[in-house]
This record gives C-alpha cells, structure tokens and sequence, in this order.
C-alpha cells in the first residue's frame, strides 16, 4: 500500500487490515508511514511501517526485502503513492515535470516489477493502480499530471493483458475529486482558499459532496474479494458524476 | 431490511442476483415470464425465515400489461430500495435476416422493459430520498457484433439510459449505473450460441468464461455503500475481453 501516510492511502490500509490483511504500510515520509501503522495495530490489525520513494529502484527493492522478511510475500499492490504539483505548460519546469512522471508513473512500474514474480509463481495477485479522472479528462494546469495518469491506465492495460493468465488481476481506479490533503495543491493553484475550492468543485459535482477516501477503498475491497474475480483491465471511476463521461 | 426488485430474475444472471442479495439480506420482489424451480426454492426458503420474497409472473414485453402489474406488484410490497433491471432478450441473426418484429422485441424487452420498471419504482425512491438502480447492459453494447445487431443497438440505448438517469437523479439521493457484462455462461446465451468453446475461452485473457456469480456481486457492490459515488458508469467484469 504505497502512499498510505495519509489520505486516501490511510483509509485504503486501515479498511484491508480491518477485513484481515496484514498491511505494508508505505510513505515517502517515515512518520506517517508509521503513524498508520500503528493506528492500524492499535486497533487489532497488523501492520508494517516501510517508508521509500517509490521513483527510486534501490528504495523499491529495500522496501520489498523488508516486506517479504516479515511475511514472505505480497499478495495485493496498491499503487497510490503520487505526487502532484499545478503549473500553465509554458511555466512547467522540466524538474517538475520529471518528478512527477517519476512518482506516479514510473513508481507503479517499479513495484509492479518487485513484486510480480512471487504473484506470477502463486498464480494470484492483485494489483489496483490509482490514477485519476484528470488522467481521463485532462485538466488546464495539470498537463504532467494528467500525463502521468493516463499512462496509468495504459500501462494498467498492457500489463493486465500481460498477466491475467497466469492469475494476476491489474486493474485501474480513476478517483474523481476526493477530499483529501492533495486538494491544497488545487486550492493554491486556483488562487484560492481551501474550502472556496471545495466548495467550487461541490457545485459541479451532481451527488452535491466531495468524494471521500472510502469510496475508494470500497472499490479496492470490491477488486481484492472474490468479486472482483472477473476483472482485468479495467478503469473505475467513482466521480459522483463530476465527470462528462 | 433493504428490498430489492430484479426482472428477468426466473434463472441466470437475474437469480443469481437474487440470492447474492438475499445472502446480504435483503428482501425479494422477482419478475420474469416463467421461473425455474431453484427461483422458486430461494423464493420459499426465505419466507420460511420470515423474509419477504415474492414473484410475479409479467412480460415486460406487453407495456400496458406490465405497468399495471408492475405498480400491483410495488404496492404489494415494502419500498423498493433497488431496482436491477435484468431482463434480457437476444437472437442471433445475420442484420438483414432480421424483420422489423425482432428488432422492435429486442428494443421491447432490453430497453423498454427498464423504462417501465424505472418509471414505476422511482417515485417512492424519489420520495425517500434514496435508492439504487442497476441495469445490466452487456460489453457488446462498447464493442458490438456480428449478428447481435438488434441486441446491441438495444445494450447501447441502456447505456445512454443509464447515463441520463443517473444525471437526472443523482442530485435526488439516487444512484444509476450499469454492468456490462463479458462472456458469462447463462441458459439465454447457452441456448442461442454454440460460442462457449474451448478455442473462446482461451482467448479471454483471464482464461475462462464469467459466471452469473461475477456479474451479481458487481451489482451487489453497486447496491450498497461502495456504489455511493458513480454515476452513470458502466463497470464490466469480462476477464479482460473489452479493456
């Protein structure tokens, strides 16, 4: 579970490990990664504390040792560790850009690489990559980002297609707008306050709320349960219908 | 307790819907033309338990027939919270084969028969503030197929369907959304196909054909909280046939 230090990433942890996972809690920041892994063992489940960059190959395969030490393999992935910044294309730094293809991007390929082989020889695995709606859309301001989402969901396709054979289920979600700390990055973008943003977005939104993180972790749930058996390959776009498709 | 309503419920798809909502505990109002003995059995165990399982035998086929016993049916029974609309219809036929009576029977049944149920059932939902309606589409209807033309052309309209319901009613608490379902084993496509090969199923990437099982948890799914934020989507367990 990349990414949990907060957000959605939290809630995703916290709702495996209340149905029974024992969850690989991982942050780019220590203490939050530790910080949900406690709540998680505070509250009865179990819970490891890995933090790494998952842009980086040698933090990835250090992550990935310390978690197979401690329980042999990894059965799900969840890769929602990202990075988001907002510029016009003409001000986009090119350290910008390459930063965030690196994290939310490249970081699926990374610990897709890692952890596919143990899943590839038990002939069962799940992996759920987060992209966005934006990555559908697109988004003025958020060209990097919107680039890095789509080619989630192709390289969710291509390595479904590669994969599912052999028992291993890839499939995307593509969250709409959830209400989580990353909406900062909007808010400052837009030259507003939070909660002008969030409201702004709210009027465009037919259900009349925010997404919230469980909505997410409940299509996570529906895809590592047996229900979600049948599927390969495919994008889920939990928006409340923000969305014009 | 919630109450569902599932057409097309007498065997396949639709009953297994049926009991995978009343193993979530849900109570049952079944409509198709005829019932198998397992809908019935389910139907009888339930009420045995105290439950509130019904059948009502209406062809969505006949619109002014069905409205009158649609709205016999909803007033016999407690709110409805969800609507499946299930109900299928498919013959395969090369395009120009095909009179105008097929193509208006396939529109009929696949199409017509959710506007029906959705007109009757909405407004308590509406009333209510709440309620989930699920329509099963078909992945033919993103993709199409020789000799399904009727059959997709009416999938297709469900899914246009189902978008412009859920835009309509999102605001007014209720959730609509479709299954498009891929190469599932039911007695409908048993009966009209010899598709079900073993050459068919090795083309699928996840190695094997979809059971009704598959597409009655996604609709379980779409019934209760993890379904509380799409609208008007259409999510397509096919084991990787339509990416």
């Amino acid at each position: 579970m990349t990414g949990a230090g907060q957000g959605i990433g939290r809630t995703i942890a916290t709702m495996l490990a209340d149905y029974g996972a024992s969850v690989a809690v991982n942050d780019i920041q220590a203490a939050s990664a530790e910080d949900t892994a406690t709540s998680i063992c505070v509250a009865g489940g179990e819970a490891l504390a890995v933090q790494a960059d998952v842009s980086r190959a040698d933090d990835v395969a250090q992550m990935v040792a310390l978690i197979t030490d401690r329980w042999k393999e990894v059965d799900i992935l969840v890769n929602n560790a990202a990075y988001m910044s907002m510029a016009p294309l003409l001000e986009l730094q090119e350290a910008a850009w390459d930063r965030v293809l690196a994290v939310d991007l490249k970081g699926h390929y990374l610990t897709c690489r890692a952890v596919l082989p143990s899943m590839l020889a038990n002939r069962w695995g799940r992996i759920i990559n987060i992209a966005s709606e934006w990555g559908i859309t697109g988004a003025a301001g958020a060209t990097h980002y919107a680039a890095a989402k789509a080619g989630v969901i192709g390289f969710t396709r291509a390595l479904a297609l590669e994969v599912a054979a052999q028992g291993v289920l890839v499939n995307a979600i593509a969250p709409g707008v959830i209400d989580t700390p990353q909406l900062q990055v909007d808010a400052d973008y837009a030259g507003r306050p939070l909660e002008a943003m969030k409201d702004a977005y709210v009027a465009h939104i037919p259900v009349g709320r925010l997404g919230r993180p469980r909505d997410i972790a409940l299509t996570v749930l529906l895809l590592v349960w047996e229900s979600g058996d049948f599927y390969s390959g495919q994008v889920f776009t939990p928006n409340g219908g923000s969305s014009y498709f | 307790m919630t109450f569902a309503l599932i057409t097309g419920s007498g065997r396949g798809i639709g009953l297994a819907t049926a009991r995978e909502l009343a193993g979530l505990g849900a109570g049952l109002a079944l409509v198709d033309r005829a019932f198998s003995a397992e809908a019935l059995a389910l139907l009888s165990d339930l009420r045995v338990d105290g439950r509130t399982a019904v059948s009502a035998v209406i062809d969505l086929a006949d619109p002014e027939s069905a409205v009158e016993a649609l709205w016999t049916l909803v007033d016999s029974v407690p709110a409805i919270d969800v609507l499946v609309n299930n109900a299928g219809w498919l013959q395969v036929r090369p395009f120009l084969e095909i009179p105008f009576s097929e193509w208006q029977q396939h529109l009929a049944i696949n199409l017509s028969g959710m506007f029906l149920a959705a007109q009757v059932v909405l407004p308590s939902m509406v009333a209510r503030g709440t309620g989930r309606i699920i329509n099963i589409a078909s992945e033919l209807a993103l993709t199409g197929m020789p000799y399904y033309v009727a059959y997709c052309a009416a999938k297709g309209g469900v899914i246009g369907f189902t978008k412009a319901l859920a835009r309509e009613y999102a605001p007014a608490g209720i959730r609509v959304n479709a299954v498009a379902p891929g190469p599932t084993i039911t007695p409908m496509l048993t009966e009209m196909t010899g598709e079900y090969t073993e050459e068919v199923r090795l083309s699928i990437p996840a190695q094997r054909f979809g059971a009704p099982e598959d597409v009655a948890r996604t609709v379980a799914f779409l019934a209760g909280p993890g379904g509380d934020f799409y609208v008007g989507q259409v999510l397509s367990p096919n084991g990787g046939t339509v990416i």
